[in-house]
């Protein structure tokens, strides 16, 4: 096991590696001088002169070659530094954790969202294959996956914000400013999730043992409890897992939107004010979630599935 | 007594690419104590025949006939009625024990589970029953096995937790669908041994279904042949091996390694498309222009040996 989780690391430490080199090489090659945004943001308008700004570019290292740079700046990172932002002159990293349990908050109430929808309709869908509310549930999810997240959080912004004015159009405070992102953000997974959980599950019920544990006179809710759920599960587990990545590395649609000040937010700002320091930072961030919730998927496997288990005792 | 008797049993599915007709028309009588085989190739509606009688088929399937147990239909049982009898009345040991047994709970909790669900045992009971069924098929060190899951039992092994499942409320008949298939020969004859003897313990009854005459006859009483979802032949073991009379009958005999090997020409039909008349005709030897048109009856022979020909009519 420790063998496996080690093994997951080094593996991990390289797609890291290739999502900053990535993101560094997207960065330099986009239209906009940095040095430019810097001088503009911290010194205004009139600052805009041509030697100001050349100061600036060799103060930031922005004139060394791009390779340069980026080696800089993994040397820094090796010690802990993600360097400061170009625009306000903070921190990368204190920015990011400051930022980080908004977009924690949002994920986890979503993902809160998304289960209780998509756990009993996938289950009740598949145990109940082409009823009427069958049918209906997966025309529901069918809509529910191609609605473009914006467009749904519009629509619910203006029911429910503007006409009928039971929750704040966005911002981020009390309960109530969470419950609109959270539906958008959660109705969505729940499409995908509904979907995946329903086909699992019809898989499922088509088994061998399903039949046996029939054929030992069990009740239907005792076998989809208890013989269906935990085998049908064991791939959902995976896809939740990754959706859950997903809204925890911060919605940049929903938060910008709901300008919730949550890492997607973050993201898009600085990619706005072409702050390269905390662009860098966001996508590693971004990316080392993501890698860490794939690895707790797999070891979860090993802890749902006894064949994992027993390979790994042998 | 009579325990289950089956009165002209039809079981169709129904299909994109048409009607599958798996049984058509069976009759059967399985006596208080007996162990009936039925016997036939692969896709002969024979497991389909199994799974009507328990009413475990598919919700695109339809059922017709009498299926009377103690002289009770289990065709027009209710769902929840229908529940009480399986298990409990009737059970099934199902072929492949890897893909029939749950992977994810252990030998245990699925063997405990027939006690829970009809004999409302508590749970450290039915634990306790559990370990002593696991004893009595002779799985070694059974409370350590029962907390095993299926795919660590060897396939032996595993056939017996199957065997110890189906009989732990003790029913009165048992399915037994190729309780040896797929297990090497020495194994099937301890399987065959094991279940000699727990039908000598238990007085049950058995149906069971095989496509290996060796096994049937090592266990039953009377066999039924059955083609294309009929029964053709039907007799006691002793006369059926010393005098088969269907040209079916005799076909599957003589492809027995110790009567020659002959192989049989043909497959079996679709059963989609099934041939008119006797639907052996278009592999018959004998076959003539009435076996195309017409459908033999059964025909009286001795007095327990009745075969679908029309050569002894």
């Amino acid at each position: 096991m420790l063998k496996f989780i080690l093994k997951r690391m080094a593996l991990m430490l390289i797609v890291i590696l290739g999502v900053t080199v990535l993101t560094f090489l997207i960065m330099h090659f986009t239209p906009g001088d940095p040095a430019e945004m810097i001088a503009l943001s911290r010194h205004g308008a009139e600052s805009l002169t041509p030697e100001n700004i050349e100061r600036i570019r060799v103060e930031e290292g922005l004139n060394a070659p791009v390779y340069i740079q980026y080696l800089k700046w993994l040397q820094h990172l090796l010690h802990g530094d993600l360097g400061y932002s170009l625009i306000n002159g903070e921190p990368v990293l204190s920015e990011i954790l400051n930022r980080f349990p908004a977009t924690f908050k949002l994920a986890v109430t979503s993902m809160i969202v998304a289960l209780i929808i998509a756990i009993p309709l996938g289950i009740i869908t598949a145990s109940k294959q082409y009823s009427l509310f069958d049918n209906l549930s997966m025309m529901g999810a069918m809509i529910g996956v191609a609605m473009p997240s914006f467009w749904f959080a519009l629509l619910l912004i203006h029911l429910f914000a503007l006409c009928l004015g039971w929750f704040p159009v966005c911002g981020s405070g009390s309960f109530e400013y969470i419950v609109l992102p959270a539906l958008t953000l959660g109705t969505g997974i729940s499409a995908v999730l509904t979907r995946f959980i329903r086909s699992n599950m019809l898989d499922v019920l088509r088994q061998d043992y399903i039949r046996t544990a029939r054929a030992k006179g069990l009740t239907e809710k005792l076998i989809i409890i208890k013989h269906a759920l935990k085998n049908a599960f064991i791939p959902v587990i995976t896809v939740i897992g990754i959706q859950f990545g997903r809204v925890l590395e911060g919605s940049v649609i929903v938060e910008t939107i709901f300008a919730w000040p949550g890492i997607g937010k973050l993201l898009v700002d600085s990619i706005y004010s072409r702050d390269f320091a905390m662009i860098q930072g966001c996508v590693l961030f971004v990316a080392v979630i993501f890698v860490l919730v794939n690895l707790f998927v797999d070891v979860s496997y090993t802890y749902l599935d006894p064949r994992i288990r027993y390979e790994e005792r042998r | 007594m009579t325990l289950l008797s089956i009165r002209d049993l039809r079981t169709y599915f129904y299909t994109e690419d048409g009607v599958v007709r798996a049984v058509n028309g069976i009759d059967l009588n399985l006596e208080e104590g007996e162990t009936l085989g039925i016997i036939g190739e692969t896709g002969c509606g024979k497991t389909m025949l199994g799974l009507s009688i328990l009413r475990l088929l598919s919700e695109n399937t339809k059922v017709e006939g009498e299926v009377l147990y103690r002289g009770t239909d289990l065709i027009r049982l209710s769902k929840a009625e229908m529940r009480k009898i399986r298990g409990k009345e009737i059970s099934m040991i199902f072929q492949n024990s890897l893909s029939s047994m749950n992977p994810v709970l252990t030998v245990g909790k699925q063997l405990a589970e027939p006690l829970e669900m009809h004999q409302h045992m508590k749970k450290q009971a039915a634990k306790q029953k559990v370990i002593e069924m696991l004893k009595a098929v002779k799985i070694p060190s059974p409370s350590d096995r029962a907390a095993e899951y299926p795919h660590e039992f060897s396939g032996g092994m595993r056939q017996r937790a199957m065997i110890a499942m189906g009989l732990a409320c003790t029913p009165s008949l048992i399915i037994a669908d190729e309780p040896t298939t797929g297990l090497d020969v020495t194994i099937q004859a301890q399987i065959i041994e094991l279940i000699k003897e727990v039908l000598e313990h238990s007085g049950a009854s058995m149906l069971l279904i095989t496509h290996d005459l060796g096994v049937a006859s090592e266990l039953c009483n009377s066999i039924a042949v059955m083609y294309a979802g009929e029964i053709i032949e039907y007799a006691g073991i002793i006369e059926l091996f010393k005098n088969p009379r269907h040209p079916y009958t005799r076909g599957f005999f003589g492809s027995l390694p110790n009567r020659g090997l002959k192989p049989m020409p043909g497959t079996c039909p679709s059963m989609i498309n099934l041939p008119g008349g006797c639907k052996f005709h278009p592999r018959c030897p004998h076959a003539s222009s009435r076996c195309e048109k017409e459908k033999p009856d059964m025909l009286k022979l001795g007095e327990k040996h009745y075969v679908r020909c029309f050569l002894y009519d």
